[in-house]
């Protein structure tokens, strides 16, 4: 059981990797390399559970995820709020 | 709820100021339990307090006055909650169909895809209403909220065929109807189609 | 009870494939929006899902419950506010050239 939470950990990190190397440092406009942000955020709060099932801890990481899922959720609100006053395509 | 007019405004008030206190001292009471995990009267007390303190701060943020609703004092936690428990299993399930159906689409190797975007109107009284509304629309078959003005809802679909859900050619789509249903929906005010621009 | 679990783990693992493929594959910001906002959203949902069987009923598995209907809420809403931002930055949405364009 513990081999298949690490696969799916390391698996985790393999799709961040390839949306980070994909989609963040070539992205056309700067709303996808958000987007590909938020999609790293949201494998981030599953990599932390699943990081708490491998320590045998989950009770301690599930309120590190709960603040990383709500820090994340406001500083996208923020960034897109910032970028959309902002308002140029070329970045 | 926002459709009811009566003759005088403070009982309406009173109504609204009785329901957020309540419901948002319960919920944050409820969510610190389930955080802090700790039974002690010592730990609930400085809990309530908490809750009750964060309930008097937000108190302006969450009731909407007459200006804002056009017609009473509206608390954002008057929800027709029992309507709303019925509705979600049914979103759920829209979600996953509509799951299927876009992840065939990006797993097809010609990537079948012809976007467009449509606009259609729905005016719902309740802020929440419309914030459902744009989120179920964004969590069901191939089409995602891109604009939301006052009552206008600006959709994109990844698929000519996906439109008929929301915005049909005539008539109503079916999610607007049951989000309508669920919120109470009416015919759009004429006179404050700037004052939303805020939401 | 651990079989549904990794059923969920390995369902939820599937849809956040998905949509990473999407992210990558998909031709412009707002077809990519509804790979992340759709496959992303369901399938981190399946697994917290998975998470909560294999949790039991505790403490924990309400607190997985509260991110659930965090993510729920919230991940329409991130989606909803990158388009609406791009809308009014003067992004363009792609269209198929082969049709009326």
């Amino acid at each position: 059981m513990d081999y298949f939470f690490l696969a799916l950990a390391v698996g985790l990190v393999v799709l961040s990797a390839l949306v980070f190397f994909g989609r963040v440092v070539p992205g056309p406009t700067v709303f996808d390399r958000l987007t590909g942000i938020g999609v790293i955020g949201t494998n981030a709060i599953l990599f932390i559970l699943l990081l708490g099932v491998l320590d045998g801890r989950l009770d301690m990481y599930v309120d590190m995820a709960i603040a990383y899922a709500a820090i994340g959720f406001v500083t996208l609100l923020i960034l897109g709020k910032y970028f959309e006053r902002k308002g140029d395509m070329d970045r | 709820m926002a459709t009811k007019t009566t003759a005088n405004p403070f009982r309406n008030r009173s109504r609204a100021e009785i329901v957020h206190f309540v419901f948002l001292t319960l919920a944050l009471f409820v969510f610190w339990v389930v955080l802090s995990g700790k039974m002690q009267v010592r730990y609930l007390i400085i809990g309530f307090v908490t809750a009750l303190a964060i309930t008097v701060a937000t108190r302006p943020l969450l009731i909407l006055p007459p200006e804002r609703t056009g017609s009473s004092w509206l608390s954002l936690w008057d929800l027709p909650w029992f309507r709303i428990f019925l509705y979600v299993p049914w979103l759920l399930w829209q979600i996953i169909v509509a799951n299927v159906q876009v992840a065939m689409l990006i797993l097809h190797p010609k990537l079948p895809i012809d976007p467009k975007v449509v606009k259609f109107k729905k005016y719902i009284p309740h802020p929440v209403g419309r914030f459902a509304l744009a989120n179920s629309i964004t969590l069901t078959p191939g089409t995602i909220t891109v604009d939301l003005e006052a009552d206008e809802y600006t959709v994109h679909c990844v698929q000519g065929g996906f439109v008929g859900g929301v915005a049909p050619a005539e008539g109503e789509g079916t999610l607007p109807a049951r989000v309508g249903a669920v919120f109470g929906a009416g015919p759009a005010p004429a006179d404050r189609q700037t004052s939303d621009k805020g939401l | 009870m651990n079989f549904l679990a990794v059923l969920f783990l390995l369902a939820g693992f599937f849809f956040i494939l998905v949509g990473t493929v999407g992210v990558l594959r998909m031709p412009d910001f707002f077809t990519r929006m509804h790979a992340v906002g759709k496959c992303d959203t369901l399938g981190i949902l399946l697994c917290l899902v998975g998470l909560m069987i294999y949790e039991g009923a505790s403490l924990t598995s309400l607190k997985l419950l509260y991110i659930w209907v965090f993510l729920l809420m919230a991940s329409p809403t991130a989606t909803h506010v990158f388009c609406r931002a791009a809308v009014r930055s003067g992004l363009k949405p792609w269209t198929r050239t082969e049709g009326q364009g």
